[in-house]
């Protein structure tokens, strides 16, 4: 479970985040949705270690961010601007991020590249299409079986049947257990998605009586 | 000379480090496969079961495979099919690449958005798990092939969820039976596709 109490964050004097109180629990797909620059991209962020607060806490599971813990032990993010090693295939991007934990074999490497639709070969990453990036990019976050996943714009790219795949690949990811937080802007990914909706409007989180 | 005499001297020594370098490693092989024999014999059963090598590619580009060392039969491990020509009706076959088909890879023929139709070989003697996952018009998996070893979750994709279509087989084959136990419509056909 995430808990986020009264957390801000300031750059420069200005509030990015602004008191954020909630629960995110596992088993549920949480949205984010909200104008650019509202703040979305900044809470996952937050959430996943890569920033710290000017004020408030992080919680995974009971274990503070940047005291207990820098970083959630086990999350898969999809941030903007990630890129694979262009020369390398998809599979041998994967095999080098899984070098660093080293929890995932082989086998999870492959299937998490079947499951969101891109061939198992070795085609090198410089050759795909923004929307065969994309797809790897969510590979990426989901191969080591996180309890965690944070994804930023995750259908970026794709086309309408890619989405529809996508989706499953989330739902079936919401099955496993995972926590899932999707920051869009992206009215299907909500209604088709999400278990919660949150609006996001100049740092502060409300909750959405989204229909 | 004496600079000469010392490059050769050292060339020499480089040599014998890497000569001691390589008998060691070899004599600790033996030691290690004669002492913990067992943990090679396990992973040697894994690259069986798996296929052994790099991952190849059938010339076509459809199909991406591993050769099964011993016997030399393929384990698909992936239809690449979604973006090689989305095809609706996917054909396996017997052979890809002078090599006999007799296994599919768990997720193989999966996650694909234009399949209504899998044909599967007479080969084949292996199905792993979540063949036709996530195919939302898949309707129809035909196999005219004798028994076959199948994973629990074959046809079943998750606690709630199996394949939702017609499978066409022998009747009273290994595939016949399971689909009945898992309330999957099966039909016995004569013909070598619907």
């Amino acid at each position: 479970m995430i808990e986020i109490k009264n957390y801000t964050k300031k750059i420069k004097k200005r509030i990015v985040l602004d008191h954020i109180n909630c629960k995110f629990e596992n088993k549920m797909i949480y949205g984010l949705y909200g104008v650019n620059g509202s703040g979305k991209t900044m809470l996952l962020r937050a959430i996943a270690g890569l920033i710290k607060p000017t004020e408030g806490d992080v919680l995974i599971d009971g274990k503070m961010l940047h005291r207990d813990i820098s970083f959630p032990d086990s999350v898969g993010l999809i941030i903007e601007n990630m890129e694979m090693l262009p020369y390398l295939s998809a599979a041998d991007n994967l095999k080098l991020l899984a070098d660093i934990k080293k929890i995932a074999r082989d086998d999870d490497i492959i299937n998490a590249i079947k499951r969101v639709g891109l061939p198992v070969n070795n085609d090198k990453v410089k050759t795909f299409s923004l929307g065969m990036r994309q797809k790897l990019n969510i590979a990426q976050a989901i191969f080591e079986k996180p309890q965690i996943l944070l994804l930023d714009e995750p259908t970026n790219a794709l086309d309408e049947k890619s989405v529809h795949m996508i989706h499953n690949v989330i739902k079936e990811e919401k099955e496993r257990g995972a926590a899932i937080l999707i920051a869009t802007h992206n009215k299907y990914d909500i209604n088709d998605l999400c278990d919660e909706v949150f609006q996001m409007v100049d740092g502060r989180l409300e909750e959405s009586s989204w229909n | 000379m004496e600079l000469s005499y010392r490059k050769i001297f050292s060339i020499k020594v480089i040599i014998v480090i890497i000569c001691i370098f390589i008998c060691a490693s070899f004599v600790g092989h033996i030691i290690l496969r004669k002492f913990y024999g067992e943990i090679f014999e396990k992973e040697t059963e894994l690259s069986r079961e798996k296929g052994t090598g790099k991952l190849m590619q059938s010339g076509d580009g459809l199909y991406t495979y591993r050769i099964f060392e011993d016997t030399g039969e393929i384990i698909i491990i992936c239809y690449n099919g979604a973006l090689v020509n989305q095809e609706t009706t996917v054909v396996i076959p017997d052979e890809i690449d002078g090599h006999i088909v007799t296994a599919l890879d768990e997720v193989s023929i999966a996650y694909n958005e234009y399949i209504e139709k899998i044909i599967l070989p007479k080969s084949l003697t292996t199905l792993r798990r979540g063949i036709g996952a996530n195919c939302p018009n898949l309707k129809t998996i035909i196999f005219m092939g004798d028994d076959i070893s199948l994973d629990d979750d074959a046809l079943k994709y998750s606690q709630n969820t199996c394949f939702s279509g017609t499978v066409f087989t022998k009747k009273d084959s290994t595939l016949w039976k399971y689909c009945k136990k898992n309330g999957i419509q099966v039909r016995e056909s004569d013909r070598e596709s619907e």
